[in-house]
């Protein structure tokens, strides 16, 4: 198993958390989520490619509140304004798993990713050096695990989890092949202690002495 | 003293008796009781001491005081009143035993009586034990004694103790082959609060701490916040085998689960997240987590080569006591018979106890090296016990996927649609209840509901992991002070057992905390203009910055009286000895509607030792000395007001700029040339902080606008 891994760089980006109502909408700022990232690329290159399989996590970002209203299409409303956290100039890596669907994928990637796509916010770019050969997720060590990955074998084992120790739960969504619904799926949040490729764990706090 | 008469009495005489055994038959039913008692005691004894008890580590009470020497608060007996000194008076101390001996009596009786003194006197009069207070190693002792007693069955022909089927007659038979666990958990919530009835939540979670409290009053040594330290002796059974729930039930024969006792949280609805050690009791307690470990791998590194180098040290002594004694036998042999009697019998006599000495030297350094040798094995292997476990309600547990929508407060469930008043929203059926049932400070909820107005969240954060860490190397850096030889040094150290010095240090913090809520009472005007969210989270409406410039004053002010570890000691040249305290501030104010899950993701989380945000700005994120620089001016007052404006000039050119860099150069160069520059006074507190790099221009600029929040235009 290995992974390619990507530089990201995005002027603007809204991962929205899934908490609603209220005027405020508040970004995620530990990772860039599987299931977020994971569709946008799918997304890019067709609905077809149920193969590819990635993560993020943020490095830099600087944060900033903008006012918009949100349309209902289907009922033609604009419903109240909405204060919606946004992170700007932001840096982040991305680790797409690596298999036969992803061997060719480009050194170069423009994809748009999160909430107020419409509105220009959340347009990334993914960039890896050409030399560049995969990373492979082994030797695995224990640690916090910093990113969230749904919990199917399947997907754990691309990215080198061989073990949970302590599972962080929640909940990604998980679109159907048509993309007109889907559902939630159990993952493993940040925090988790996991045995797994230090490149997916966080570092862990220590006193400075 | 007398010969002991009730049980109590009998354990005091006893209670350090590591070799204690049952006898071979039962005199009569009292003192089967007796002795069960004497031997449970030693037991809970051992595992609420502090280090070496069980092995026996001991660098000597010498002429040190009797007073506790807290590793957090070094000077801490310097500080008492003398009413609080430890009983040193012989009419004093009998007139204590004699109420301890009372059957009557109960521990709190003693406790309102001479609790101050057992608070001061240190466990131990030992250098490597007086860490702790008698008081806290009397109530582990008590909490330890009753957990065991529950659990332990006594069997005749012969006498017998068994703990969930391991038999066993003495003491320390027990030690090696009962184990236990000690369980750190710490509890949490899902829910995300969105309406000020969503903040039900807390009260649920105080519900379910004082469940806990009735329910394991004895598994549970102690709590702080969302931490609790628990102790389940015995195995842990297998699944199969059916849940004691009760804390009153008994537990001989098998023991309770540890998802059992937690079940208290889970089942309604919060998780809790475990670090345990799996242990005997000779063993249990000794550096509980792994961040202890990955917190001093450094020490430990050393304290291997240590044990190495002691272990080579060893092996050349015995090498040399062997050639030795080879070549006194071989003089011995020499001594002929030709020199006249007496002085043949004298130098064989003389050279034999030489040799005798000799070989009684080898063989004492020979067990010494199996001693180095068996600590540095348990310190290579020490990761094997150590474990984590998960908790989770039930309902997540089963729950794999499931089908939109999702409960809009915790994410975890399926939520249904329900109606509140006009909105709709969609709640799983926990969370429904919650909203429902509503949250009891109606004054939070009329502030949360205006639509003008700021409120102030404020939250001090103990961490655990950290706290254990921190804890481990003040006792080493302690233990380095003490005159006794390297490998000795080592073997106290590794023999650190944390619930007794944990035990402590939450004394401490829970007073900080309700000295803190009184300081919050009196900034935010009495006690209907506050929230107590829970014992360290307070909510008040804030009219300006200059009540948060009172409440920063007095968190350094109580920090320092309690705490003066995490400040430069001057002792130590000036060294901050943790400098990552395990306490943390966070504050964060906002207007009374922004959310609260988002005040929460701060305070809860604050990234510095005190950080303080004001929604829309520069946060403040500043260690304890960098407060303590930044605190000496006070930016709300009228007298500052030339260097506000100063301050603002530099916070435009940084705008302009955008660079902080340029800023901070400005500022240092003016400080440099005081006579050219118009510099005000009042800033130039800030010139050492500066150039010792304690603080940045962004500090100062984020305290300013803090501290004179609510104030422009004044």
């Amino acid at each position: 198993m290995s992974l390619w891994r990507y530089t990201l760089t995005a002027p603007s980006l809204c991962l929205g958390e899934r908490t609603k109502k209220g005027t405020y909408r508040a970004s995620i700022e530990c990772c860039i989520p599987y299931s977020q990232i994971t569709g946008a690329l799918r997304a890019r290159y067709g609905t077809d490619q149920g193969h590819i399989h990635a993560v993020g996590l943020l490095t830099s970002f600087n944060r900033q509140t903008v006012m918009r209203g949100v349309r209902d299409r289907a009922a033609g409303l604009s419903t109240l304004p909405l204060e919606a956290e946004v992170l700007v100039n932001v840096k982040g890596t991305i680790y797409v798993a690596v298999n036969e669907y992803t061997t060719h994928l480009p050194t170069e990637i423009d994809l748009e990713m999160g909430a107020f796509r419409s509105q220009g916010i959340g347009r990334c770019h993914l960039s890896r050096p050409v030399t560049q050969r995969p990373l492979p997720v082994t030797p695995t060590v224990q640690g916090r695990l910093a990113v969230r990955l749904p919990e199917d074998k399947i997907v754990l084992r691309l990215f080198g989890i061989e073990e949970v120790i302590m599972p962080i739960w929640g909940y990604l969504f998980e679109p159907d092949e048509q993309h007109v619904g889907g559902q939630y799926v159990r993952a493993l949040f940040e925090g988790s202690i996991v045995h797994g490729p230090a490149m997916l764990l966080g570092k862990e706090e220590k006193d400075g002495q | 003293m007398d010969k002991p008469r009730t049980v109590t009495w009998a354990v005091i005489c006893h209670h350090h008796d590591e070799d204690y055994t049952l006898p071979d038959t039962w005199a009569s039913e009292e003192e089967k009781a007796r002795t069960r008692s004497v031997f449970l005691s030693i037991i809970a004894d051992h595992l609420a001491a502090t280090a070496g008890r069980v092995l026996g580590q001991k660098v000597g009470a010498g002429e040190g005081p009797d007073e506790v020497h807290r590793l957090w608060r070094p000077k801490f007996a310097q500080t008492l009143k003398k009413e609080a000194r430890p009983i040193k008076s012989e009419p004093l101390l009998r007139k204590a035993l004699a109420l301890l001996g009372d059957a009557s009596k109960k521990f709190s009786d003693y406790q309102a009586e001479y609790g101050d003194s057992l608070l001061v006197r240190a466990e131990d009069a030992d250098w490597a034990r007086r860490v702790t207070s008698l008081l806290s190693h009397m109530v582990l002792t008590g909490q330890f004694y009753r957990v065991l007693d529950q659990a332990v069955e006594t069997l005749d022909n012969p006498p017998r103790l068994a703990l969930h089927g391991v038999e066993v007659r003495g003491v320390r038979e027990a030690e090696k082959e009962w184990v236990g666990r000690l369980v750190r958990a710490q509890v949490y919530f899902h829910q995300q609060p969105v309406r000020p009835a969503d903040l039900g939540i807390f009260e649920r979670l105080i519900e379910s701490h004082n469940t806990m409290t009735k329910a394991y009053p004895n598994h549970l040594l102690f709590a702080i916040g969302n931490t609790l330290w628990l102790f389940l002796p015995g195995k842990e059974p297998p699944e199969e085998q059916p849940a004691i729930r009760s804390g009153e039930e008994s537990e001989q024969g098998t023991g309770r689960r540890l998802k059992d006792v937690l079940a208290i949280y889970t089942d309604a609805g919060f998780y809790v997240q475990c670090e345990l050690r799996d242990d005997t009791m000779q063993n249990l307690g000794v550096w509980i987590s792994e961040a202890i470990r990955a917190q001093v791998k450094e020490i430990g590194e050393q304290e291997q080569k240590e044990l190495e180098a002691a272990i080579a040290a060893k092996n050349q002594e015995i090498e040399r006591l062997g050639q030795k004694v080879a070549t006194l036998g071989e003089q011995i042999r020499q001594v002929t018979s030709i020199q006249p009697r007496q002085v043949l019998i004298d130098n064989r006599k003389a050279l034999s106890e030489q040799r005798g000495e000799a070989i009684s030297t080898q063989r004492r350094l020979r067990e010494q090296k199996q001693v180095l040798e068996d600590w540095l094995r348990a310190w290579l292997e020490r990761k094997e016990v150590l474990g984590y476990q998960a908790n989770y309600p039930v309902d997540i547990l089963k729950t794999e996927h499931f089908d939109p929508h999702m409960c809009e407060i915790c994410q975890m469930r399926p939520g249904k649609e329900v109606r509140f008043g006009t909105a709709t929203d969609y709640l799983c059926p926990l969370c429904a209840g919650i909203r429902q049932g509503g949250f009891s400070q109606r004054e939070l909820s009329e502030w949360l509901k205006q639509e003008r107005g700021n409120v102030l969240w404020m939250k001090v954060n103990l961490n655990p992991e950290l706290l254990e860490a921190t804890l481990a190397k003040l006792f080493a850096a302690y233990v380095d002070t003490l005159k006794a030889e390297a490998g000795k040094r080592v073997r106290i150290k590794a023999g650190l057992r944390l619930p007794a010095l944990l035990r402590d240090f939450v004394g401490d913090y829970r007073a900080l905390l309700e000295e803190l809520e009184a300081e919050v009472e009196r900034v935010a005007g009495g006690r209907k203009q506050m929230a107590t969210l829970a014992e360290d989270t307070w909510v008040f409406p804030i009219r300006d910055g200059e009540q948060v410039y009172g409440l920063l004053n007095r968190y350094c002010e109580l920090l320092g009286q309690r705490f003066p570890v995490f400040w430069p000691d001057p002792d130590m040249g000036g060294q901050v000895m943790v400098s990552n305290p395990p306490i943390r501030l966070g504050i964060s104010i906002g207007s009374a509607k922004y959310p609260f899950y988002q005040h929460w993701r701060y305070v809860s989380a604050p990234p510095a030792p005190v950080s303080v945000w004001v929604v829309g700005r520069e946060p403040l994120e500043v260690d304890l000395v960098g407060l303590e620089a930044l605190l000496k001016v006070n930016f709300s007052a009228k007298e500052a007001r030339q260097g506000r404006t100063h301050l603002h000039k530099l916070a435009s050119i940084e705008r302009r700029s955008g660079s902080r860099g340029l800023v901070q150069a400005i500022f240092l160069s003016e400080l440099k040339d005081p006579r050219g520059s118009k510099l005000p006074r009042i800033l130039e507190e800030f010139g050492e902080p500066m150039k010792s790099r304690l603080l940045g221009i962004g500090q100062i600029l984020a305290y300013e606008k803090i501290t004179t929040f609510g104030r422009q235009g004044r």
